[in-house]
């Protein structure tokens, strides 16, 4: 049976969590984010604070019909962004079935579900993340749209490292702003006779939260 | 020319909106079918708008400008707490920009390490971007592809998951 999740479900989702994650470092190199036991509380945390409480949240299980266990869950919530259409879509999280009983179409049943909820909400369009280099959803269609990078802070300061200016565009004296104190101040050299350069590559980085 | 890299300030609002504008026409620009859509003028006044408050007593929104006669750079981020994984407190990069005739200087360098300089206290040891597909920079710079995300619309969804009718427990 498919249905949606009810608090009582909290802990047969902590023990699919658990086996999700798991699976995932099993079969996965999961370098970033890391996950360690402290998460398989937050997670069970989460669930028990959002489950029939927060209406942005979906949960939805797979009950074996002999047993009664969970087998299987799909969880996720509606997400508004700051700006950009769409403002409001929904955002997957989790999608996960037993091994024992993969191959029946219950996670279809499960997705079948939550987008039925998504339609009757006015919801249009689904996102989901994966790890890097798993194109099931690429397969299945889905669009990519954003890649998401780390790095440890330290290597960050060390690609910023200070180097000599290059070439500046000629300016008249400076204005820079009195107050509030500087964090830098980008010192540059004397006017210098320009040099044709290639254009530089933009640097920017567009998003929000994803 | 001498310029200041500086933690932006509520008053700064004016500054930030015309800079998230030329980013985001410039993005635009150059990744026409990007996802989601936004009319840049439109949507950099609403962020600047929230962002603005938030600048006066808010550690968590990291917010530094490069400013010569005129505003030429930017950074914004968030400090965030992620609910499952680790690390769980996470620097990240919303917004990052340099005007294309500053470019070449040093400013983003300056106004990263600035930005690091504010989130380092707040116990943050990584920093995470995004980008859209295609848009290799960051990959050029070292930092690695942790997850990537897809949408698709509902009706898309609807159609994979087939057409007949699924029994379910409806409450």
């Amino acid at each position: 049976m498919i249905r949606r999740a009810v608090f009582a479900d909290v802990p047969g989702l902590r023990r699919l969590y658990a086996a999700l994650v798991a699976e995932l470092e099993a079969t996965h190199a999961v370098a970033y984010p890391a996950y360690g036991p402290e998460d398989l509380d937050r997670f069970t945390l989460w669930a028990a604070r959002h489950l029939e409480q927060d209406p942005t949240v979906l949960v939805y299980v797979a009950v074996d019909d002999e047993s009664g266990e969970l087998v299987g869950f799909l969880g996720g919530e509606i997400s508004e962004r700051m700006m950009g259409e769409p403002r409001v879509f929904g955002s997957a999280h989790w999608l996960y079935c037993a091994p024992t009983h993969r191959g029946r179409g219950l996670a279809r049943e499960l997705v079948a579900l939550g987008v039925s909820d998504l339609e009757a909400l006015g919801v249009s369009h689904v996102e989901l993340a994966t790890l890097a280099g798993d194109t099931q959803w690429q397969a299945r269609g889905w669009f990519p749209f954003l890649v998401h990078h780390a790095l440890p802070l330290e290597a960050v300061r060390a690609g910023v490292v200070e180097r000599p200016a290059v070439d500046q565009p000629t300016s008249a004296t400076s204005t820079a702003p009195a107050p509030p104190p500087p964090l830098e101040a980008v010192k540059t050299p004397r006017k210098r006779r320009r040099r044709r350069r290639t254009a530089p590559r933009p640097k920017l980085v567009a998003g929000g939260r994803a | 020319m001498s310029l200041v890299i500086r933690t932006a300030e509520p008053g700064d609002r004016r500054n930030l909106e015309l800079l998230l504008a030329a980013l985001m026409r410039e993005h635009q620009a150059r990744f026409p079918g990007a996802y989601p859509q936004f009319q840049p003028e439109e949507a950099a006044a609403q962020i600047a708008a929230l962002y603005a408050p938030r600048l006066e007593d808010d550690p968590s929104l990291v917010a530094v400008l490069a400013v010569d006669r005129a505003p030429v750079g930017f950074l914004v981020g968030e400090v965030c707490a992620r609910p499952v994984g680790r690390p769980a407190t996470v620097g990240f990069v919303e917004w990052f920009y340099v005007e294309p005739s500053a470019r070449g200087q040093g400013i983003g360098r300056a106004i990263i390490r600035a930005a690091l300089a504010l989130v380092r206290p707040l116990g943050v040891t990584h920093i995470e971007v995004s980008s859209v597909p295609g848009d290799r920079q960051w990959q050029r710079r070292g930092w690695q592809e942790t997850a990537r995300r897809y949408v698709a619309p509902v009706e898309h969804v609807d159609a994979w998951v087939g057409p007949e009718e699924v029994a379910h427990d409806a409450r």
